[in-house]
């Protein structure tokens, strides 16, 4: 019943842009992330990315799988970087006791720090990249690529790579419902390590099935015969999207000039969450 | 006696997509039932709620005259077998004889039992000689066989088949209704999804028609068939050829309620004796 691939059919201003302005939005926001080492940058921009993703889409981030497993691994980064990070040596008190879990000692400042950087970086580009591909078209998004100069091939293996995803997902869900009709319990951990082969071994071999189907299909239909391929409808930017292009790269240089007078990270100095996210001297 | 009994089901999938709307219905114990309607009519919603596959929204399930809302998959997969439309979602074990083994197993039967179940089910389906082969090296028929028999090895008292004739030829389709059949004689419900009307008007015994999450005809093969034109349009589907030429003939005093081949010969041959 759900709709298959990431897009989402709406009218939101995302909807309407050039894929290529998502793509340079989606590299800005990865270039930005990652040459500063601190979590303060990667939150504001995932939760701008989140914004937007909300305004184009509002259910897509309540219902993707892929937004929930960001989730997970946002919560997972902070949890272990702040428990066995090796760069972590102040302990975090609270009310006089430190937090401890068994065999992986206290929580510590630094390693905090760190995790909540490398969460808020997975989210930002997580966000960024579901706002890509939710608001645009398939078909648009492989124009987009062959028009940033990527080979048509690998365009093409990059938008099945995306639509295939939740095509497996759906199977896997399937084959779950299927094995769970021929008594297989899934409640104990033992139970789901017993569940593995019955359900990967349809999932594999169904994938195989697949895709050997759909090379056939492509080839039968002369995929890759011609290497200068014609377009029904050219893709052109305007005014707007030139204007927005240069305010991205302007952003990116000058955020990469600021790199090279300071680094923004101020891990040694985290004794508070205040000082998580805001530098002490200021 | 009724063994499955929905009252007032609905449900609603994620998106607000309303799958079932207030469906009522009674499924007898040892009964065909065919459950047809066009692409999204809520059919496969339907039957998967017999087995706690999915969990209504409103409403409510009853299994052997118990509400199943608190029983998992597991416990009813022991009552209410469901054979998946591909057979490719369900096997995974590199012998027939180890895929039909898979569902005794999980409901904890001794190893003895176990082979004991598999013995009859191989026969049952007349599949032994296939015992050692590797489930996917057969026939797609074939394969729809050795999934059936692994449900049915379960010995379920119920057998939901979502749609078993796809994808067959003659011979396949012929091989599911004799398993059909012989299901049905040893006592097991069977409720059947299809689209295919020729299989529904040989082997059912009991037609429910639905469209738009609803149930819009339940009714017998014959009466459907034959004298609801308006319900079958409704679904975009179409009696078997065989009774269509019938009701076209009924203008010539043709009896109109025939569903099968052999109906039409023996009317036929009634008409050139007179």
């Amino acid at each position: 019943m759900a709709e298959t691939g990431f897009y989402r059919k709406g009218n939101s201003v995302f909807h309407n842009a050039d894929p290529r302005m998502k793509i340079a939005w989606m590299l800005t926001v990865s270039i930005i992330v990652y040459i500063f080492f601190n979590p303060t940058i990667p939150l504001i921009l995932a939760v701008l990315s989140l914004l937007m993703l909300v305004w184009s889409n509002k259910k897509f981030v309540i219902q993707n799988p892929v937004a929930k497993a960001l989730l997970i691994g946002c919560v997972s980064s902070l949890i272990g970087h702040s428990f066995v990070n090796p760069q972590g040596v102040t302990p975090i008190i609270v009310f006089g006791s430190t937090i401890s879990l068994p065999f992986f000692g206290s929580m510590k400042w630094e390693g905090l720090y760190i995790g909540a950087t490398w969460a808020f970086r997975l989210l930002a580009i997580g966000y960024t990249s579901l706002l890509l591909v939710s608001t645009t078209r398939p078909r648009d998004f492989m124009e987009a690529l062959v028009k940033l100069k990527v080979p048509f091939r690998f365009s093409f293996m990059a938008l099945l790579s995306l639509q295939l995803i939740q095509v497996f997902d759906r199977d896997a869900r399937i084959i779950v419902d299927a094995q769970r009709s021929r008594g297989l319990k899934d409640v104990k951990i033992t139970d789901k390590i017993k569940a593995l082969l019955p359900l990967f071994t349809p999932l594999v071999v169904g994938s195989l099935e697949r895709i050997q189907i759909m090379s056939m299909s492509l080839e039968s239909r002369a995929f890759g015969a011609s290497t200068k391929r014609t377009e029904l409808r050219e893709m052109k930017l305007g005014t707007k999207s030139y204007l927005i292009l240069a305010l991205l790269i302007g952003i990116t240089v000058m955020m990469l000039g600021y790199r090279l007078t300071g680094d923004l990270n101020w891990m040694d100095r985290v004794r508070s969450l205040q000082s998580l996210f805001i530098p002490p001297e200021f | 006696m009724a063994i499955i009994e929905v009252e007032r089901l609905w449900h609603i999938y994620p998106g607000n997509i309303c799958a079932l709307r207030g469906v009522d219905l009674q499924i007898e114990e040892g009964s065909i039932v065919a459950i047809i309607g066009q692409n999204g009519s809520g059919k496969t919603t339907l039957v998967k709620h017999f087995n706690g596959l999915l969990r209504p929204t409103r409403g409510r399930v009853l299994v052997e005259g118990e509400d199943i809302s608190t029983k998992t998959v597991s416990q009813l997969s022991r009552t209410v077998g469901y054979v998946f439309q591909n057979p490719r979602h369900q096997l995974f074990c590199t012998s027939v004889e180890a895929e039909v083994a898979f569902g005794p197993r999980n409901i904890g039967l001794s190893e003895e039992e176990v082979k004991d179940r598999v013995t009859d089910a191989l026969e049952f389906f007349g599949i032994s000689k296939y015992r050692n082969e590797h489930p996917y090296s057969l026939s797609m028929g074939l394969r729809k066989l050795v999934a059936i028999a692994s449900v049915y090895s379960m010995h379920p008292r119920v057998m939901v088949l979502d749609e078993p004739t796809t994808g067959l030829d003659h011979i396949g389709v012929d091989r599911i209704s004799i398993a059909v059949e012989q299901m049905s004689k040893k006592g097991c419900t069977i409720v059947i999804i299809t689209h295919h009307m020729p299989f529904v008007a040989e082997n059912a015994e009991r037609v429910v028609v639905m469209a738009q999450g609803e149930i819009i005809a339940d009714e017998t093969p014959r009466k459907v068939f034959s004298n609801m034109n308006d319900v079958l349009k409704k679904t975009n589907l179409s009696p078997p050829q065989i009774t269509e030429l019938a009701c076209r003939l009924s203008e010539f005093r043709f009896p109109r309620e025939i569903l099968t081949p052999r109906e039409m010969c023996e009317a036929l041959a009634g008409r050139l004796i007179k």
